[in-house]
């Protein structure tokens, strides 16, 4: 186990130098990434396309592409060609006047100079939370904080790989928080269809910070009524009222198509596997997966079940 | 296959044709009463020779009508005699006296190099071994064999066999004639051999004989001591690590004898530097040997060998254990019984087991809270086996080797064991499988020994059946030998090997965590094809000999996990986790030269390797440097003896920088820098090189005898390399700087001493 190693290193109390080593200069590549979801929901993004390429290894900036031609087309048919917004670094839908909808299939091209980069994704169709269970304080961790238990109820749908994300967002109003801010909360499950997930942290690994997001798939629960249990930490005081604040939870259960799962699990094993390698060398660098022809990154799609929590400041006993 | 059987047709009949004396029986050492494994007879009228096998057992013929032919007998270590041998005898039993020890570490005996059909082997004594700089008075028998052509260690400190570009789990490592599984303890620093419990070891590279299968890449033929059946002995050493101590001795007197050796850890280091954490292994060798008469002869051994983490640190409510054990057990029963003159049998029954357990226990509570975790990962295997094999001495030109062998495996590749309980609600998470597999294979030597001319050819056949899906394969096993000279050879060897089970492991640092995995419907047997040719040259007086062998070696149906896989989560869908039909290139010039006479002996040893592997889903199906591949692997080994008492020991070790995967582009995901990395190993770590000395001093007691052994490893204290790693700079004002590459060593100078006695 990858411990052992450390306790060998501990034991031989080793050293380290910087090592200089000439690395072969590589030619860039473009990276893409944009996600779709049906538009007008509680979850929707904006059809954003972000394009930038791979720097030198300690590049401070990032290299935005913004004279790219980026064509978005639905079932074949152009449906616009995005424009560069400088103030968000994107390609954006220049018109708004199409909604993008689940089951249709989307097709992205990149065109810079000779480089043609393609890529093809599928919206999902949405799955619904049929029930949510809600319970204030289902336990206290370590530090006296409350952790809340959130059950949720969905169908899976049968006979197809399905896969799925789930995250609890707040969009804060008030101070501490900026207008804009999107909250994310820390959610765990003890559900082995999360446990049994490469990326997951391990009990051991409990130096690694837990992933924002859930990402699982279905090969557990294929075509069941599934109920996901999750704990998180609401937003909460401490000193004269010690209890949770007044907020509102978006309890977001994504199905994402496949693309979309493996491109961010391989992500999370990624940067784990970066932050491990201080201790354990870089033995395993995990490869990242693509979707798009001639580039990196991913154009993936989801579609989401969104169901609010609102939670009223109250004492925690 | 037509021409080879007339070919023994036509020596069977021209031997037919001669009177021919037989004479067979045992060579011992003459105060232990112990078996001598490859002592030698020669007849020095008929110029013909034997050896003695690895139970001590001799068998010669002569083509003469002479009842009594006078032979040398001999053997490196001991007085050289002239015996007369009779043929109206039945047994002829011949003691050796240990005589004036030369302290040469090489291949035993000067022309067999040449004449015998051997090739890419490697044969050592403890004795040579324990002369060898060592770490915290430990002597390491595959340390030794790493510092010889062909063989690599895998890293700072690692105990692993790399024989010729293969994977650790390639070798078949023999105990006794029984497999053991994992030859490491402590991270790989050292191996669970006992050197004080071993009598023989022997390395083949290539030229396998056909007795020999189950793995690709090497054979690594233990045996152990069989006990002094004179008197009671006791030895014991003790280093800076542990202690070990042996007792044996006769139970009737030169009938039966026993012999236990242990070793057990001696410092807790680590709770010493206060961590929180321990470390523990031991090593148990036990052995009894019943001469039942000369025709009968039993041996029952058996081993056993743990390694132990713990780890137990918590705080104010919160309990961490995490318990890490691993090790191998096996247990053995041996029956030799000679039927003729020149027939001579051997059946052996076997249990070997390799386990590793790792125990998880995390609890959290604090006031009207309580959160429980317990989990239990189980990895292993379990051999039941049984195997027979009969040698036949046709003539003094040929002779034949059969058997059978019969395995039954018990595979429990992942077992978990999970509950958590969070106040009163429990939940439980088991899964348990095992699988059960079975080996069989026959095969045949034929080992033809003329003037000018020597040859060992085989086949071996094998079976294995897992879940009803079976897997059979045809080994052929060819190695000819053409003596030029009495002191040049030129041996060409050609080997078809199968291996039926697979080692899963993850490529960073550290261990263990090896899951031995079956062959199945998906999974296919891998597989060797190699050929060798070498040129072999003694000169001087047999002073000096030089080897130097060209191989090429090919792999097939490799497996690896997929990257950043693993088997959480995927324990019953194991396969759909590991990349298959993976394909390994290997090819190298290994050169040998030693001097095996004088005061001051020792070898230099000379690799020009490549090992590439290639899979359909990593690197984008390009071929790759594999982790272990060195280009150019040197080691040179220097022995003086200053007096019978006082003798130094010298190593130095040059290898060119393994692979290595490294980043060389980024860009940003979400606020992250995600590092790209370039093909896989197109990097190369720093070369390595490291000296090392010893320094051994020997007394003669009333009681018996001392050894003072002090080792300095690393004499320049160079950085070796242990692994790479990327980190951040961070400023005072805790602004991110640059990303710079870091290399890890492992030790730098680092002495160490051990003293050992023999009470006898």
């Amino acid at each position: 186990m990858k411990i052992y190693a450390f306790l060998v290193f501990v034991f031989f109390f080793s050293c380290q130098k910087e090592i200089e080593i000439d690395l072969p200069v590589n030619e860039p590549s473009f990276v893409v990434h944009c996600y779709l979801s049906p538009s007008n929901t509680l979850d929707s993004n904006f059809v954003n396309v972000e394009l930038q390429t791979t720097q030198p290894l300690n590049s401070q900036t990032i290299k935005y592409i913004s004279d790219a031609t980026v064509i978005l087309t639905e079932d074949n048919v152009i449906v616009d060609t995005l424009i560069y917004s400088t103030e968000l670094n994107r390609y954006i839908s220049q018109n708004n006047l199409f909604n993008t909808e689940s089951s249709k299939v989307y097709n992205l091209e990149i065109i810079k100079g000779n480089e043609s980069l393609t890529s093809q994704t599928t919206i999902p169709q949405k799955v619904e939370i049929i029930e949510t269970t809600f319970i204030p304080v289902s336990y206290k961790d370590k530090y006296a904080a409350a952790i809340s238990e959130v059950g949720i109820v969905f169908q899976d749908p049968p006979n197809e790989d399905n896969f799925y994300e789930i995250l609890f967002v707040n969009y804060p109003k008030n101070y501490p928080f900026s207008p804009g801010y999107v909250y994310v909360y820390d959610v765990n499950s003890e559900d082995q269809a999360i446990q049994s997930e490469s990326y997951y942290p391990t009990l051991i690994e409990f130096y690694l910070d837990a992933p924002k997001s859930l990402l699982f798939n279905d090969k557990t629960f294929d075509g069941e009524l599934k109920t996901l249990t999750l704990h998180t930490r609401l937003l909460q005081s401490v000193g004269s009222f010690y209890g949770f604040r007044r907020q509102e939870v978006k309890i977001t259960l994504r199905h994402v198509s496949e693309d979309y799962y493996l491109y961010k699990t391989k992500m999370y094993d990624h940067l784990y596997s970066q932050e491990e390698d201080i201790l354990y060398g870089v033995g395993e660098p995990q490869e990242l997966h693509s979707n798009i022809t001639n580039g990196l990154g991913v154009f993936g799609s989801y579609n989401s079940s969104v169901n609010i929590m609102f939670v009223d400041s109250m004492k925690i006993e | 296959m037509r021409k080879q059987l007339l070919l023994i047709l036509l020596i069977c009949q021209c031997s037919f044709g001669l009177t021919q004396q037989t004479m067979s029986g045992y060579i011992y050492d003459s105060e232990t009463k112990e078996a001598l494994i490859g002592a030698r007879l020669y007849s020095q009228k008929y110029t013909i020779g034997a050896k003695t096998n690895v139970y001590g057992y001799y068998s010669i013929t002569i083509p003469t009508q002479d009842s009594i032919v006078s032979v040398e007998v001999s053997l490196f270590g001991y007085q050289t005699q002239i015996i007369d041998l009779n043929s109206n005898i039945a047994t002829t039993n011949i003691t050796l006296s240990k005589g004036i020890t030369l302290e040469s570490i090489t291949v035993i005996g000067d022309k067999s190099l040449i004449k015998e059909p051997e090739m890419g082997t490697i044969k050592l004594t403890p004795k040579e071994v324990k002369l060898l700089p060592n770490m915290f008075g430990e002597v390491d028998i595959i340390k030794a064999f790493q510092l010889t052509p062909g063989v690599e260690s895998g890293g700072e400190g690692k105990s692993h066999l790399i024989v010729r570009g293969g994977s650790p789990d390639q070798n078949l490592i023999l105990l006794d004639n029984v497999p053991i599984y994992n030859p490491s303890h402590f991270g790989g620093f050292f191996s669970v051999f006992n050197v004080d419990a071993i009598n023989s070891v022997k390395l083949i590279k290539g030229g396998f004989p056909s007795r020999y299968g189950g793995k690709l890449s090497s054979v690594l033929d233990i045996q152990m001591r069989e006990g002094n059946m004179n008197k009671f002995t006791t030895t014991g050493s003790i280093g800076l690590l542990s202690a070990k101590l042996t007792f044996e001795g006769p139970i009737i007197k030169n009938k039966m004898s026993f012999l236990v050796s242990g070793r057990k850890r001696l410092l807790p280091i680590f709770r010493m530097m206060g961590s929180g954490i321990s470390y523990n292994f031991y090593d148990l060798n036990a052995k009894l040997n019943y001469k039942i008469s000369d025709k009968d002869r039993i041996f029952i051994s058996g081993y056993m060998g743990n390694d132990a983490v713990k780890i137990d640190q918590g705080s104010v409510g919160t309990d961490f254990k995490n318990n890490l054990k691993w090790g191998n057990k096996m247990a053995v029963l041996r029956w030799n019984h000679v039927f003729t003159k020149k027939i001579f049998s051997n059946l052996t029954l076997y249990n070997s087991n390799f386990s590793s357990v790792n125990s998880l226990h995390i609890k959290n509570s604090s006031p009207g809270f309580s959160k429980e975790v317990n989990s239990k990962l189980t990895t292993g295997v379990n051999d039941l086996g049984l195997k027979y094999n009969l040698s036949y001495l046709i003539n003094s030109k040929y002779n034949i080797k059969l058997g059978i062998n019969s395995v039954n495996y018990t595979f429990t590749p992942n077992n978990e064991e999970y509950s958590i309980v969070l106040n009163d609600d429990e939940v439980n998470l088991d899964y348990i499988n095992k699988i059960s597999a079975f080996e069989n294979s026959v095969y045949m030597e034929n080992e033809i020994n003329t003037l000018h001319f020597s040859a060992n050819i085989g086949l071996r056949y094998s079976t294995y059946i897992v879940n009803n899906q079976l897997y059979d394969a045809f080994e052929p096993r060819v190695l000819l030998n053409y003596i030029v000279t009495e002191n040049l050879s030129v041996k060409y060897a050609f080997s078809k090997m199968t291996q039926y089970m697979h080692l899963l492991t993850t490529s960073s640092v550290g261990t263990p965590n090896d899951f031995w995995m079956p062959s199945t419907e998906n999974i296919k047997p891998e597989t060797s094809l190699q050929h060798a040719l070498s040129f072999s040259k003694i000169f001087a007086d047999g002073k000096y000999d030089l080897t130097l062998e060209g191989y090429h070696k090919s792999l097939s149906n490799l497996i690896t996990f997929k990257p950043g896989a693993s088997l959480v989560g995927n324990l019953d869908d194991w396969e759909n986790v590991v990349e298959s039909q993976g394909i390994g290139t290997n090819y190298g010039l290994e050169l040998f030269l030693k001097k095996n006479q004088g005061q001051t002996t020792g070898w230099l040893s000379f690799t020009l390797s490549k090992a590439s592997r290639q899979f359909q889903n990593i690197n984008n199906n390009e071929l790759f440097p594999y982790k272990y591949d060195r280009l150019i692997n040197t080691s040179v080994l220097v022995n003086h003896k200053f007096s019978d008492r006082v003798n130094l020991s010298a190593t130095w070790f040059y290898g060119t920088g393994q692979p290595v995967t490294l980043a060389s582009q980024i860009y940003v995901y979400d606020d992250e820098v995600v590092l790209l990395y370039d093909s896989k190993n197109s990097s190369r770590m720093r070369d390595y090189h490291r000296l090392d000395l010893a320094l051994n001093i020997t007394k003669d007691t009333k009681w018996g005898s001392q050894n003072w052994s002090f080792s300095v490893l690393n004499v320049y204290s160079r950085k070796n390399p242990y692994y790479y790693y990327y980190e951040q700079e961070i400023d005072a004002n805790w602004n991110q700087g640059d990303l710079k590459l870091y290399q890890r060593s492992l030790f730098g100078i680092l002495p160490s001493v051990s003293y050992s006695f023999v009470i006898d």
